[in-house]
């Protein structure tokens, strides 16, 4: 199948993207995604529903189209290329900030697919990208491989709740001993944030809910069983969901005074752009 | 900006949108040359359902460029009675044509007396 790249001007995700196809022997046609509107222009009409845009209604590029699938972003398409869907719950969507790249999560990633996990950021570090790697707590092995090779700029640390909540927000269970390994590592990172995250997630009837300010003292004293450190540096940011209305921060102080419960230095974070 | 073109013969709205009275008492709207020079090249227009009603100020319909997705506000309040089809194939008639051929969609007003801008309120407005 041909593949077709939308592409824009002075793009290192672009050209982190072009070079990647070009050393894997494959051919591929390049179009301006904003000068070359004969070519783009009837392709975004025919998939504009699967396309996303970030919160500046900003058009994420590259975008890939083998003619089977449409992927959207260099983390999205990177992934795909390397490990076909095994990575897709690495990659979010990975944000257009200059220079950055966000999103992308080293604890989801699935048993076997290290290499191609390992290799996916080496491209984007090697591209010029500073990349800004999100954990979860599991996989610390991984993580630490990560910051041996100098692949992550930054760090964030999300506690997504307590253990007996970890399946149902993160997908998968973690155990105290990758949690503390975690916070280590997240500790001797050179630019690493600890932070609660009080994210939106469906529970067991599949309603979209989030972590209580109680859940999120008991993520706390969860922490605080893996480092025994109250005096630990850790943030309590909330994160967006659709369908949920976004948490102000002075929603958060009954969060931050659970957390302080245990985790003495506890503050609250706001969300960063990128 | 000096090069935009604001025709006397009908109303405008802060939203960046116009409302031209028809001879059967509908009115047709559209967008302005002011909103489509800052949206760029139009590449799809997400229309509403005939039928459906808006008040004025409202969004009734998304504009999407390469670089920006925009809401279209409504003018004035009223049932959406038809939408430009030709929209559909050729959004760019936004941009070349915005009082003519890239119309947006045909309205029968609730109250022709609400509040909008003649071309020269709407001019300062862009000044301000």
């Amino acid at each position: 199948m041909p593949i077709t790249l939308y592409t824009g001007k002075n793009c290192a995700r672009c050209v982190i993207l072009k070079e990647y196809l070009a050393s894997r022997g494959q051919s591929f046609a390049a179009y301006d995604f904003q000068d070359d509107k004969d070519q783009f222009n009837p392709f975004y009409r025919a998939h504009r529903a699967a396309l996303h845009r970030d919160d500046e209604n900003r058009l994420e590029i590259p975008i890939y189209d083998d003619g089977v699938v449409v992927k959207q972003g260099i983390g999205e398409v990177l992934a795909y290329l390397l490990a076909g869907d095994a990575l897709a719950s690495c990659v979010g969507t990975t944000g257009v900030l200059h220079g950055w790249i966000s999103n992308l999560n080293v604890s989801a990633c699935p048993a076997g697919e290290e290499e191609h996990f390992l290799t996916m950021l080496r491209l984007l570090t090697k591209g010029g990208l500073q990349v800004i790697l999100d954990a979860d707590g599991r996989r610390p092995e991984l993580l630490e491989q990560v910051l041996k090779e100098g692949l992550a700029a930054r760090l964030m640390l999300n506690i997504l709740g307590p253990a007996e909540l970890y399946p149902a927000i993160a997908g998968g269970p973690l155990v105290p001993g990758d949690l503390k390994k975690s916070i280590a590592l997240a500790r001797s990172a050179k630019d690493g944030v600890i932070r609660i995250l009080v994210a939106p997630y469906r529970n067991s009837a599949g309603e979209l809910e989030r972590l209580t300010p109680v859940q999120a003292g008991a993520a706390a004293e969860f922490v605080f069983e893996a480092c025994a450190d109250r005096m630990l540096p850790v943030f309590i940011e909330a994160a967006s969901g659709e369908g949920l209305p976004d948490l102000r921060e002075q929603d958060l102080l009954p969060y931050r005074s659970k957390v302080r419960n245990t985790l003495v230095k506890a503050e609250i974070r706001k969300p960063e752009t990128h | 900006m000096a090069d935009l073109t604001y025709p006397s013969d009908r109303r405008y709205h802060a939203g960046h949108l116009w409302a031209k009275k028809n001879p059967d008492g509908t009115w047709l709207v559209g967008i302005t040359d002011f909103a489509q020079q800052q949206l760029g090249e139009v590449i799809f227009v997400d229309l509403p359902e005939v039928g459906a009603h808006f008040d004025q100020g409202k969004s009734c319909a998304d504009i999407e460029s390469a670089k920006v997705v925009s809401e279209a506000i409504i003018p004035l309040s009223g049932m959406i009675l038809k939408v430009n089809e030709a929209l559909v194939n050729t959004p760019e008639l936004l941009n070349s044509d915005p009082y003519g051929e890239g119309w947006l969609l045909r309205l029968a007003a609730d109250d022709a007396s609400e509040t909008t801008l003649d071309a020269e309120a709407y001019k300062a407005l862009l000044q301000e």
